[in-house]
């Protein structure tokens, strides 16, 4: 129930013993190193894991470079859970253990990849090659003449080219105009421009030539082929299968290496995993044959890595002490498995510094409650409950995921409770048995008043709270007068004015009193912190402002009314719903049905997901401004140990089914 | 001429019309500032997703009180309201139909913000989803308002 005890641990050992000490503080994932290196020490090691880490990147670049080409032709498709969730592979320490051993192995398929994506791009080239040369031939394709027929005879020579169709009258009556026995034959069509075959005598081709690009002729020179173009088209037809046929092989072989991603992504978190070692031996101190890791340490943990270092055989020095007054240990909380998964929500927000308390035990049952009020039907807290039992189960998550998941099963389950409260079951009204019962439209006003008596609820727990400090170390006084006397005004006001609701309308002159004694009470305690008489006397304005600033604690409880605004809003959307489908659904003729069903499903599944987004918005910010605000600092930094990374798989200890 | 029900049915379109065009026009900011993200990562269509739908309260909102006005309180009234409750049903739908709109189009632009969050660093996307919910406020505030109003006229 608490931020974990954390110590400060150095661990001196001999440097040639280095890189096994440090992998197997990794391994444990013990230590959050923390060392102020003075600038003269760094530079010893330097050159060393500089050289190191060169080494690592290249071969981290290789090996991405390898998952980079697999996920291009052959990618892995996330399902639309995964998508949110995240795929790794799963792997087992032993398998592990052995994919990652074999770096050889792994070159071999580095290097087949790099070859097999060459080729592949190269025969893409190739293959577009061929679409081109096709498409310069295609309007040609009628021509009966060979290459060598295109170059002409002694006396005739022959030009290809390409006009604009509507000019071609014009051109082929100008040449005429210009020498009779030039010859203008279309051969084809490619768009709105005409394929032609010129023949002219050589002795005037010049001459002709220029007239003819002058009244719009293109003339063209074909890329080499054989035969008449038909049959080059043909050929080309068959490259093109050729080179299918060969891409398709290289990606058979390529589907074969996709099934060694699993070597090649444990071996790249075990590079990861090196690379990180180096870094953190960037921070080391180094003596003449020793070197030394300071850093914070979990101080029920100190014996493991007292054992493990023992075992290793290897000499060692570990020397620990409790956090000094001014230091900032870093933080990690810890908490029975029924408040752990609400870590979640304080992650989210900011972690407590090391000395406050943790705000997890004392938001759990707040969440919980306000998270069932705002999505209030029974039937969507059961499919939540249920579906994220689901996910639990099926879906190997990260620890985040997992703590939000079983945050939203007590979710679903509170959201129960409330559905038996106002008889609501995805959106119908059913007689559900409970103790009391409040109908949302009827009875809002009962439902306004709950969600605020929740607020004021949590808002005096979390002044009680800002007043734990105090009262841990036996300071009543200031306990007293710094949340006591501030709580009993509220109360007091309060109750001046809400009395006759709630009875106790006999009390109004003890009512009266209690006011006027804590009034005095805060404007006493704003004095208690000065010395001297001027200086007490000039703090009656603060002790006043004071009292003026419960108008922020009102305005605080009054945005708990959101509470109700969305269970509300959450239980009419869903009586429209079926209201609808009820509408569809009498229509009949069997599609009605149909609709009536459609409109059922998917408007609750809409509904269903915009409730739950609403609850958990507004019930966690509820936690972090106005009940955190009450007590809580947070900035703590949160506890990073020294770990093994873990960026494409996921190591656990059996493998489930 | 029974104005009265005419003033009510322009109580409903300023609730519905009003609000749901905030909310459209969030969303609508933040599906452009997404599918940015999106373009670049893939991944990151779950937190950006749920930015999105954020503003999209509003008009659920006014929908329910433009609901409540026509399947509740108008046929409490046989559709049959005098002139003054029917100015009453107006005034009701004006709370969220307002508020709804313009704290609908301030929230789609804090959630497209909070997107911005998500492509630099995508685990602190509950900030950004606390900020958007924080304009919300109003827009509860005001359904709550409206809520109340409505609920107050009485044949």
């Amino acid at each position: 129930m608490s931020v974990d005890r954390m110590q400060r641990v150095a661990l001196y050992g001999r440097q040639r013993d280095r890189e096994e000490i440090l992998r197997l503080v990794q391994s444990l994932a013990v230590l959050d190193p923390e060392t102020t290196v003075p600038p003269e020490q760094g530079g010893r090691l330097a050159s060393e894991l500089d050289r190191g880490e060169a080494a690592l990147n290249r071969e981290i670049v290789a090996l991405e470079h390898f998952l980079a080409v697999l996920d291009r032709w052959h990618p892995v498709r996330p399902n639309l859970i995964e998508q949110f969730a995240g795929v790794r592979t799963v792997l087992t320490e032993e398998e592990f253990a052995a994919l990652a051993a074999d770096r050889e192995e792994a070159g071999r398929l580095i290097e087949e990849a790099s070859r097999i994506e060459a080729s592949l791009a190269d025969l893409s080239a190739k293959r577009q090659d061929s679409l081109n040369r096709q498409a310069a031939l295609r309007p040609w394709q009628a021509m009966d003449l060979t290459r060598d027929d295109l170059a002409g005879t002694r006396r005739v020579q022959l030009l290809m080219g390409f006009v604009e169709a509507r000019r071609r009258e014009e051109l082929a009556a100008r040449l005429a105009e210009r020498d009779p026995r030039l010859a203008v034959i279309t051969v084809g069509a490619d768009g709105t421009q005409e394929a032609l075959v010129l023949a002219m005598p050589r002795r005037e081709a010049a001459d002709l030539i220029q007239a003819a690009v002058e009244m719009g002729f293109s003339p063209v020179s074909l890329p080499p082929f054989a035969g008449t173009v038909a049959e080059a088209l043909a050929r080309e037809d068959a490259v093109q299968a050729d080179l299918g046929r060969e891409e398709e092989r290289q990606r058979a072989r390529l589907a074969e290496l996709a099934g060694e991603r699993r070597r090649v992504q444990a071996l790249l978190d075990q590079c990861l995993s090196e690379r990180r070692r180096l870094e953190t031996a960037r921070g080391l101190l180094l003596g003449a044959r020793s070197f030394g890791l300071e850093g914070w340490i979990h101080a029920r943990r100190v014996e493991e890595l007292r054992e493990t270092l023992t075992r290793s055989g290897h000499p060692f020095y570990l020397e620990v002490r409790e956090p000094a007054e001014n230091e900032t240990p870093p933080v990690e909380l810890v908490n029975g498995p029924v408040v752990t998964p609400f870590e979640a929500l304080v992650q989210s927000f900011s972690y407590p510094k090391y000395q406050e308390i943790d705000p997890t035990p004392a938001i759990a049952p707040f969440f919980l409650i306000f998270f069932g009020f705002c999505l209030g039907d029974a039937g969507y807290g059961l499919v939540l409950s249920l579906f994220c039992l689901g996910l639990l189960w099926r879906l190997k998550m990260k620890p985040m995921g997992r703590k939000l998941a079983r945050v939203f099963i007590f979710g679903g389950l509170a959201a129960v409770v409330m559905g038996f409260v106002t008889r609501s079951v995805f959106g119908f009204t059913v007689d559900l048995p409970f103790p009391f019962h409040i109908d949302p439209m009827k009875q809002a006003i009962v439902l306004l008043v709950a969600a605020l008596g929740l607020g004021t609820i949590q808002l005096f727990f979390g002044t009680f709270l800002s007043a734990l400090p105090a009262l841990r170390e036996r300071r009543f006084a200031d306990a007293l007068f710094g949340q006591g006397v501030w709580l009993l005004f509220l109360s007091s006001a309060m109750l001046a004015v809400g009395k006759d609701a709630v009875g106790l309308g006999a009390y109004g002159g003890t009512i009266k009193y209690l006011l006027a004694a804590s009034v005095i009470g805060v404007i006493l305690g704003a004095m208690r912190g000065r010395k001297g008489i001027l200086q007490r006397i000039l703090a009656i304005p603060a002790g006043l402002y004071t009292i003026y600033g419960s108008i922020g604690f009102f305005s605080d409880i009054l945005s708990y009314s959101r509470l109700m605004a969305l269970g509300l809003s959450g239980g009419v959307m869903a009586t429209i719903i079926n209201l609808f489908a009820g509408m569809a659904w009498k229509a009949g003729y069997g599609v009605g049905q149909l609709g009536g069903a459609a409109i059922f499903l998917l408007g609750h599944a809409i509904n269903l997901a915009l409730a739950i987004l609403g609850a958990y918005v507004h019930s966690s910010r509820l936690q972090y401004l106005e009940f955190f605000g009450k007590f809580f600092e947070g900035g703590g930094r949160a506890f990073t140990p020294l770990r093994p990374e873990r960026k494409y798989t996921l190591v656990v200890k059996q493998k489930e089914a | 001429m029974v104005w009265g029900t005419v003033l009510a049915f322009l109580g409903v379109v300023v609730a519905v019309a009003f609000s749901g065009y905030g909310s459209a026009r969030g969303v609508g900011i933040c599906g452009q500032t997404a599918s940015g993200v999106v373009a670049e990562d893939p991944g990151k269509f779950g937190k950006t997703l749920i930015l999105t739908a954020l503003p999209g309260t509003q008009g659920i909102y006014g929908f329910v009180i433009g609901m409540l006005l026509i399947l509740v309180k108008l046929p409490a009234f046989n559709f049959n309201v005098p002139l003054d409750k029917g100015f009453m049903f107006f005034l009701a739908g004006v709370p969220i139909g307002v508020i709804g709109w313009l704290s609908g189009i301030w929230q789609g632009r804090v959630a497209a913000a909070g997107i911005g969050i998500v492509a630099k660093r995508p685990e602190e996307a509950s900030k950004g989803i606390v900020y958007a919910g924080m304009v919300e406020t109003y827009a509860i505030l005001s359904f709550v308002t409206s809520l109340f109003l409505l609920l107050n006229v009485n044949p």
